[in-house]
């Protein structure tokens, strides 16, 4: 039977600081897209309320996408399923595409996240990732619909609160 | 194996309810399993079925994916309507009959009550993904921290519940709880995921509960529970047929007539074990090792999550690994409170076992997730412009509390608009009591803060619908705000308005009274907060008629109401006025008021008076050629694009309430050319689709009929509006509740 090289018995005490997803998860309210499928749900580009939007991606994968220290390196990480990060460039060859949390690199580097314990900024291949458009915040999930595989998209459930800020906008304007 | 008389008449029905559906009638045909006959184009299973049923190849949810319309036989009996778990990232929307979802519910009544849990012990859904199901049911979502445990525990205090959830997520709950005395729990079920030793020992430790492990796959009508006496998990074999394709577990739905599933692989492993459980209750029994995907490599070779095995370490409450490249092992713990001086021993010794030759490194989690986020504060008026000015999502992202006297106020709107306690019904006892608070406080000196305190109510008012104490709120809101009135001399619009909106809730005795009071203005300024109360008494309104059976003509084929209401509202937000609520009232309760209430439509617009004057005669039912020449009206009266847009959205409208046909793809046409017109605040590849939803729907069948299969089941997606409880549940779950495997191996993970 193989056994376990000798290493050290005292505990090693690497002590994870899992910031409170909290304030991120409840001010999510953009109204991006879900869960693939041309033909029923797209990807949108939501309006938002803020100066610098961020371009969003997100795994196309059935499993969690594996993250790499560099292009072809080892794997140090993991993006949970339907987990959005950001896209900081592109290797040359346009394979690799270096990622990031909504953090930046703080996160997963020094800290974790709760829903993504194994997640670390770095390397994945360019093709497990789908564009999910410009947000102020992390796009949470809404259905919008291509009827007839025309231009327009039909949004057809909006974050409720969203949907209230939308309409209150129109009296504002 | 078919081996049941019973089961094999079910298979039958369903295939040939399945083989008219174009996904299945191809690969149907291919292997034999069914004729069709060229003359009339009728389709029969061939004679030898039950040997060619053997031939059929299984589909999986990539496939149905591509085009899940090409799988729906019967848009007729439409009652379910369900997402699949898109653990695979590969979700789509499923939907089943009013047959199938009775027996579904029947089942699980059955299952429950092995284990003596009767219909009416209340089911608490935990830190999941996972919605109430009855009216009793709720469920508590978001991050474990101080808030989740003290609604957790206020729940159980009330009365002795079952919780249920991810074992990963409810061991996460666990972790929170240990060495605290926590009220009676009737019993555990864990769903979703594999159910590991040392979860089902923390879980039985702390809960003080038996676990019941519960197996389930809702589109394939797949369904089971350990029994009691074993603890071996026993199928429902009376609504599916379970295979083992290989290696796959392959299942086929024998009661969903309206999307039948036929030897689909949803991508779980499973052990099926045909020989009676010792318990005495007949069928199948299986062993869930996993999902296709989670497989580890380990000293036995490479299994699946749900062959490993994870058992309870001495002083370890929790534990997650992760199999590195280079043979690192990564070992997330969460220690026992009493562990003093914990020898990682047994864990060493295990691992070695398990995955042998390793570099394994220990990563202590500790509690920081209990600590509650550092709120912003600010002053009450920076609140009240937030929420009546900018936006209620806005203010919930920023997590903004005033402080001082409007404090609970706040407090009451935030629970209102973002539970982490989701109900089917009502409001949980956490809130109400906050709501109690604020009735049973004094009058403030301040008048802003006492004006928004009794709008607050007001706007509780429609959570409240049907509950005994909601007249109670709003007169005690009302007095409120008529002693602030009667004080600063002020009257406010936006306050009036407030007044009014309840009466699309309250019972039908008060609405006179409320309505003889107000302010006739025939125009109105909506505020945010006006808008946000509007589009909740819609829904509230909405759910009382359906549940007093009270639906009115316009409910009945203007269907789902709501979004009709929804499209009004953002149309004629910039030109609202009281007549429009007037108008409202009467299309959902069929309440008239007396023209003294309530201004006519502003009559600088021909196009508002015609419109209302149209939406009067399809309500009152007034002739068709009274409609016809209204509808003409209409249409001279639109100028503007956004009009004439508007105008064909009536035009369909119209043609529901007289219950005449709509041409599929001319409408689609319409829609593709109008609603965009119709989508202020959307991006410009977007357009708002709720005000068409009553038209998207009438087009299923005839789109299904003329064999447009995908075009019917895209629109049957695009048939359901938005929803407050959905929003308020997935605004808090994203992300933090999803299923998680406590085991993985990096080196093994499919890209």
């Amino acid at each position: 039977m193989k056994r376990m090289r000798a290493w050290e018995k005292k505990l090693s005490l690497l002590l994870l600081a899992f910031f409170q997803l909290t304030i991120i998860s409840r001010r999510i309210f953009a109204n991006s897209v879900l869960e693939g499928g041309n033909n029923v749900l797209l990807s949108g580009t939501a309006k938002q309320d803020c100066e610098n939007p961020q371009r969003y991606f997100r795994g196309t994968s059935q499993a969690s996408i594996d993250v790499y220290s560099h292009p072809n390196g080892r794997a140090i990480g993991l993006i949970p399923s339907g987990w959005a990060v950001i896209v900081v460039g592109r290797d040359s060859s346009g394979r690799w595409t270096r990622i990031t949390s909504h953090f930046g690199d703080e996160v997963g580097t020094h800290s974790r996240f709760i829903s993504a314990p194994l997640f670390r900024p770095g390397w994945v291949l360019s093709s497990s990732l789908e564009d999910l458009g410009l947000h102020c915040e992390k796009p949470i999930s809404s259905i919008s619909i291509n009827l007839q595989a025309k231009s327009n998209f039909l949004q057809v459930q909006e974050d409720w609160l969203q949907l209230g800020d939308r309409i209150a906008m129109v009296v504002e304007g | 194996m078919i081996n049941s008389e019973n089961v094999y008449s079910k298979l039958q029905n369903i295939l040939e309810v399945a083989s008219h559906a174009q996904g299945n009638y191809e690969r149907f045909l291919s292997c034999g399993l069914v004729t069709a006959s060229n003359q009339n184009r009728t389709i029969h299973l061939s004679d030898n079925w039950q040997n060619e049923f053997i031939k059929l190849s299984p589909i999986d949810k990539l496939i149905v994916r591509q085009n899940p319309g090409l799988f729906l036989s019967n848009v007729s009996d439409i009652v379910y309507r369900g997402s699949t778990s898109g653990s695979r990232q590969q979700s789509f929307i499923y939907f089943a009959g009013e047959y199938w979802n009775e027996v579904r519910i029947q089942t699980r009544q059955k299952f429950l009550l092995w284990w003596g849990i009767r219909d009416d012990a209340p089911i608490i859904n935990l830190g999941s993904r996972l919605l109430p199901l009855r009216s009793i049911d709720t469920a508590i979502i978001g991050l474990p921290d101080a808030n989740f445990i003290y609604l957790l525990l206020r729940q159980l205090a009330e009365q002795p519940s079952v919780i249920r959830g991810y074992p990963s997520r409810l061991c996460e709950v666990a972790n929170h709880l240990q060495e605290k005395k926590i009220p009676p729990i009737i019993a555990v079920i864990c769903t979703g995921e594999c159910l590991f030793e040392y979860q089902q020992s923390l879980l039985e430790d702390v809960f003080s509960a038996p676990v019941i492990n519960e197996y389930g796959c809702q589109e394939t009508g797949i369904s089971g529970l350990t029994c009691p006496e074993v603890g071996k998990l026993h199928l429902d074999t009376e609504r599916c047929l379970y295979e083992i394709i290989d290696g796959k577990l392959t299942t086929t739905d024998l009661l969903n007539f309206t999307m039948p599933l036929v030897r689909y692989q949803c991508g779980d492993i499973l052990e099926l074990d045909y020989d009676p459980c010792p318990c005495g209750r007949p069928g199948l029994t299986a062993r869930v090792l996993g999902r296709v995907e989670d497989r580890v490599r380990t000293t036995k070779g490479i299994q699946y999550a749900g062959e490993v095995s994870l058992p309870s370490i001495e002083g370890i409450l929790n534990y997650r690994i992760l199999c590195q490249p280079q043979n690192q092992l990564d070992i997330f713990i969460k220690t026992k409170k009493t562990s003093n001086n914990l020898s990682l021993d047994p864990l060493f010794n295990w691992a070695n076992t398990t995955f042998g030759n390793v570099k394994a490194r220990i990563l202590l989690e500790d509690e920081i997730e209990t600590q509650e986020t550092a709120e912003i504060s600010c002053d009450a008026e920076t609140w009240i412009h937030q929420i009546t000015q900018k936006g209620l999502g806005q203010w919930l992202k920023k997590l903004i509390l005033p402080e001082g006297s409007v404090r609970p106020i706040a407090q009451l709107l935030k629970a209102l608009l973002n539970p982490a306690l989701i109900t089917n019904r009502g409001l949980p006892q956490s809130t109400l009591d906050l709501l109690q608070e604020l009735l049973d406080s004094p009058m403030s000196e301040n008048s802003q803060v006492e004006q928004i305190k009794g709008r607050i109510l007001l706007f509780s008012c429609s959570f409240l619908a049907n509950h005994a104490i909601v007249e109670d709120v709003y007169y005690n809101a009302a007095e409120r705000l008529q002693k602030v009135e009667g004080r600063t001399g002020e009257n406010s619009i936006s306050l009036a308005f407030d007044l009014l909106i309840p009466s699309l809730v309250l019972p039908t005795k008060h609405i006179s009274s409320i309505w003889s009071q107000s302010i006739h203005d025939a125009q109105y300024q909506l505020d945010v907060l006006n808008v946000h109360h509007l589009l909740y008494a819609f829904e509230a309104v909405v759910h009382l008629s359906i549940e007093s059976e009270s639906r009115t003509l316009a409910a009945q084929r203007l269907k789902p109401i709501l979004s009709v209401l929804i499209g009004d509202l953002s149309y004629f937000v910039p030109r609202f006025g009281v007549w429009l609520l007037a108008h409202w009232i009467e299309i959902s309760r069929g309440v008239t008021l007396p023209l003294s209430y309530t201004p006519d439509a502003p009559t600088h617009s021909d196009f508002l008076m015609n419109w209302l004057t149209l939406r009067q005669c399809l309500i009152r039912e007034e002739g068709t050629q009274d409609i016809y020449s209204k509808l003409l009206a209409l249409q001279d009266s639109a100028i503007s694009p956004e009009e004439k847009a508007r105008f064909q959205l009536e035009r369909g409208y119209t043609l529901l309430m007289m219950q005449q046909t709509l041409d599929p793809h001319e409408w689609l046409d319409i829609i593709e050319d109008n609603a965009g017109l119709l989508s202020h605040g959307l991006p410009e590849n977007l357009a708002d689709g709720v005000p068409w939803i009553p038209i998207l729907r009438a087009l299923v069948k005839p789109l299904h009929r003329n064999r447009d299969y995908d075009l019917a089941y895209r629109c049957l997606v695009a048939s359901s509006p938005p929803s407050s409880r959905i929003s308020a549940f997935e605004r808090l779950a994203l992300q933090v509740n999803d299923k998680q495997s406590v085991i993985a191996d990096l080196t093994l993970s499919q890209k």
